[in-house]
Parts: structure tokens; sequence; C-alpha cells
């Protein structure tokens, strides 16, 4: 089913059939057992919901099909017969209304939201959590000194949880800031001053613990280029440390306050393996180390974590096979660093 | 007479800052050098107490154990850090102190009663992260060292060197021991 044959009335029927989760082959029976185990009982629960929501949602819609016809003819007979008529009238009932159709739907989503996915995050261990409300410091992450300017921050899925024994926070978010531009005014011909607002960041924010304690702020940036490194050795206050690695140079510029500790984590090993997950994030990824955790910004990565469509069976397995794969990416950050091991970073 | 005067104020202000450019080059080198004291300083530190845990079970490393004793005596020692033969010396004394360590750090593996000492074990632990900060340690000061003697070595920064008494300082080069490849066998 979809919206379409939704609306021309097709069957809404309750889906007991193939539940397909996907995943690599030596994992998917761990992942199928847990999925039994936890997430089908609550599943089929859910389904039962979902059938409900879809026939409110559907009646609601009706009703409101109809309401708006009425308010159309009557429209058309106030324009017709000269009485007092307001146009906009049946388009704001259809704005109106679709939005009430379909506000058992959307309750529905939150719901399952709501309910499944800390379920699903357990998956991955019981301390994980899955919050849409909760956030991180912005005060730690404007400190660390590797986000643009911004004027507003809006913050998405928040994830929590320990992998390998490393505290790994995420934490999506969009920076916006409002920007004055020069523009042509077609009708006038004049030049006027608009404000626009435009994204500075959007993307994930990934906070790791670290077993090293460090004293000192180090920060790996996208490489500034020949020429701002020419004029400025320095960034925010902090130095530029010059490493022997000539790739690692052309691709990452890094300052620190503290020039020993800042070779001491950016080892040659450490370097390789951050040129390496460069690869994986087309080497957009910036990192500061900073009070003791290391914190990557990915720009231009997003979670994934909504329910896809409520016309689907609510079997959630969709939804737990692309979890499995997010979450995988990103313990991949943890594996490929290497943080987990006691070695040096 | 005034474009000679400008001419004249003109390579003055250049061979000034030509001067600062290379005393601020020497200094980050010092600095950098004195990050690596701090670090063999910590490793100095350390030194007394492995061999005092050791000396309770190695009876027949005795002379490695003394000979480790005298090179962290040495070491401690103050030395010239204008001079670069004195550093070249110091540098040489804590890479013959690190292969001795390395070679006591194999021999604690013919005692497995002091191998599994929880005392020794940290102190083991403790020694290889000070070893991890002093190798970044070597980092920087032969970064700055490398940025140092290029600026002296190239003209006419040499000629300015030479005049402040400004001289190239020895690389923190990594002992012939250090570099010879590891043989498995050795530790099975």
């Amino acid at each position: 089913m979809n919206i379409f044959t939704f609306i021309l009335g097709s069957p809404i029927r309750t889906y007991r059939g193939h539940v397909g989760l996907s995943a690599d082959l030596d994992e998917l029976p761990q992942l199928e057992k847990y999925y039994e185990e936890h997430i089908a009982p609550i599943s089929r629960q859910y389904e039962t919901k979902r059938v409900a929501c879809l026939k409110a949602a559907r009646k609601r819609l009706y009703l409101s099909l109809m309401i708006v016809l009425g308010l159309t003819l009557l429209t058309a007979i106030g324009f017709y017969s000269g009485t007092a008529y307001f146009p906009p009238l049946p388009f704001l009932a259809l704005i109106g209304l679709s939005w009430w159709s379909f506000a058992p739907t959307r309750e529905f989503t939150h719901l399952a939201q709501r309910d499944i996915y800390p379920l699903m995050f357990k998956y991955f261990g019981e301390d994980f959590i899955y919050n849409r409300e909760m956030r991180l410091d912005m005060n730690r992450l404007s400190a660390a000194k590797v986000l643009p300017n911004y004027d507003k921050a809006s913050f998405g899925d928040y994830i929590q949880g320990h992998y390998k024994g490393i505290e790994l926070t995420v934490n999506e978010l969009t920076l916006t800031k409002n920007v004055q531009v020069e523009e042509l005014d077609a009708s006038t011909n004049r030049r006027r001053t608009v404000t626009r607002t435009e994204n500075q960041f959007r993307g994930l924010v990934v906070e790791l613990s670290s077993h090293k304690a460090f004293v000192g702020h180090t920060v790996v940036l996208r490489d500034r280029g020949g020429l701002a490194n020419f004029l400025s050795d320095s960034h925010a206050g902090l130095v530029r440390v010059k490493l022997e690695d000539p790739q690692f140079e052309k691709e990452f510029d890094v300052f620190s306050t503290d020039q020993v500790e800042s070779r001491y984590l950016l080892n040659t090993a450490f370097m390789e393996r951050l040129l390496e997950l460069a690869k994986h994030f087309d080497g957009a990824i910036q990192c500061a180390f900073f009070r003791n955790k290391l914190i990557m910004f990915l720009p231009n990565r997003r979670t994934n974590f909504q329910i896809q469509s409520i016309f689907h069976g609510a079997t959630f397995s969709a939804e737990f096979s692309q979890l499995n794969r997010e979450m995988k990416q990103l313990f991949a950050i943890i594996e490929v660093l290497k943080l987990n091991e006691y070695t040096g970073l | 007479m005034e474009k000679l005067l400008l001419g004249l104020a003109l390579i003055f202000i250049v061979t000034y800052l030509w001067y600062v450019s290379l005393v601020k080059k020497r200094n980050t080198a010092l600095e950098a050098l004195s990050g690596i004291d701090v670090q063999l300083a910590k490793r100095a530190d350390l030194v007394p107490n492995i061999l005092k845990i050791a000396k309770r079970f190695m009876d027949h490393e005795k002379s490695l154990l003394t000979e480790i004793t005298e090179l962290r005596t040495q070491l401690t020692r103050q030395y010239n850090k204008a001079d670069p033969n004195a550093i070249k010396a110091h540098i040489a004394q804590a890479e013959q102190l690190n292969d001795k360590m390395g070679a006591l750090m194999v021999s604690v593996e013919n005692y497995p009663e002091l191998k599994s000492d929880n005392t020794m074990l940290e102190a083991m632990q403790t020694y290889n992260e000070v070893e991890a900060h002093i190798s970044a340690a070597r980092r920087f000061y032969n970064s700055a060292v490398s940025e140092l003697n290029t600026a002296v070595e190239i003209f006419p920064g040499s000629i300015i060197a030479s005049m402040a008494s400004i001289k190239v300082m020895p690389f923190y080069e990594v002992s012939e021991a250090a570099k010879a490849p590891i043989d498995a066998s050795d530790y099975l």
C-alpha cells in the first residue's frame, strides 16, 4: 500500500508475513535471535495499533474531503450569486484538515519511535540509550574550537552507550547563521539587502572517551590551504603543529596548546588510522582532543532512525537492519582508531 | 643620498627580521629540547624504582643494573644547552640508557616471579608511557631543529647566524640498536 492506494480505498489488512532482516551473514543469526526475543512480541501489538491508526486516519480523511468539497461548493455559489465569500477558504481548510486527518499516523510513528528504538538500541549493549530530547553540551562543543561561527544550533537523534569499554555519544547537529546578502529586486530593479539563513554545519558529532588523560587541547582541521597557513600559524589561540607525515599534512592542519602532547596523541599509527577513516567520510572529518574526550565532527552525515512507512507492516525489520548498519559504521570509528586498546592512542 | 639611506634602512630592517626569526627558531628548538629533558627526568625518576624491584629477583644481571645506575647518574647532570656537542653527548647518553633499559625489559622475561610482580608490571607500563612521551618530544625537537638548521645553513641566514652565534643543533637520532629489526626468536 502507498498514499494513493490508501486514499483510493485499498483494504487495510494486518501484516503477519515474513520478517526479512538484513546484516552480514555471520551476524544475521544473532540479529534474528534478538529480534525474535525482544522486538517481535511488541511489533505484533504495534501491527494492531497501526491498522487502527490507518482506519482512523482514513475516516478522518474522507470526512475532511467531504468538508472541503462542501466548502468549495459554497464558495462557488457565493462567487456566482454575488454574496459574501472567502476564496482561499477551501484551500485553508484542506491544509488544516489534512493535518488533522494524518494526526493518528503521526502519533503512531512517534509512539513506535519512543518505544521500539530504545529496544533496538539495547541490542548493542544494555546501557545504550536513544533519545531525541537529550543533547550534547553546546558550550563544550564550541570550546573544542572546531565549529564554525553560528547563530542557531538544532539537535536531532541522540545516542549514548559503551562499545568495547569506550563511551560513545552521538548527536545530530545543524548549525545555521543569518547572513546579509545584496540582491537585485526584479520589480523595482534596485539592489536591496536581505537576510538569509545559511547552513554552517549539518552532520554528526561523535564524542568518544579516552583511556588516556590529556591536559592540552589539540584540534585536527581540514587543510586550510597553503596561503592561509603561510599567513597564519595559529588557530583560535592554538599553535600550529607540523607533523612529519606528508600525506597527513596534505589533508589536515593540526593546532595545539601542547606540542609534545599533540605528537603523543597523533603518533604515526594514529595518523594512519585517521587518514583511513577520512577515506570513509570523504576526507571531511575534523576532530578535537579536548577535556579527555575525542570529539569528531562528521559533516553531511545523518542518522536515519525513523519509522520508514506506516503503510508497511509494523515488523520494524527494515528499521532494525538500517539501525544496525548505521551503528556498525559508528563502531568502526572506534575500531579503526583502536581507541579500545591500551597501546597508546 | 636619500635613496641610499632608504636602501640601507631597508637592508637593516630585513636583516633584523631575519635575525628575529632565527632567534625564534633557536628558542623553539631549545624549548623542544627542554621538553625532552622533562620526559627524560620522568624516566630518570622511574629508573631507581624499577631497579629496586628488579634487584630483588635478578641475581645474574648485576652488571646491567650497575650500568643503568651509572648512566642514569650521568644523564641527570647539567649540560651546556648552547653547545651542540654537549647536546649531542646528552642525547647519546639518553639513547644508551634507553638501550640498557630495553635489555633489562627483555631480561625480565627470564624471571617469571618478577614478570608477574604487580609493582613491576605497573612500573613497566608507566615506563612504556614515558617512552611514548619521549618519542613525541623527540619528534617536536627534530621538527624544530630541522627548521632552525635550514634557516641557519641557507644564505644569507648563514651570515646572520654566524654574526649572532646561532649554531646548528644536532638531531635526536634513535640509536642503531633501537633501529635494528626485532627478532621474534629472542623473545620466545
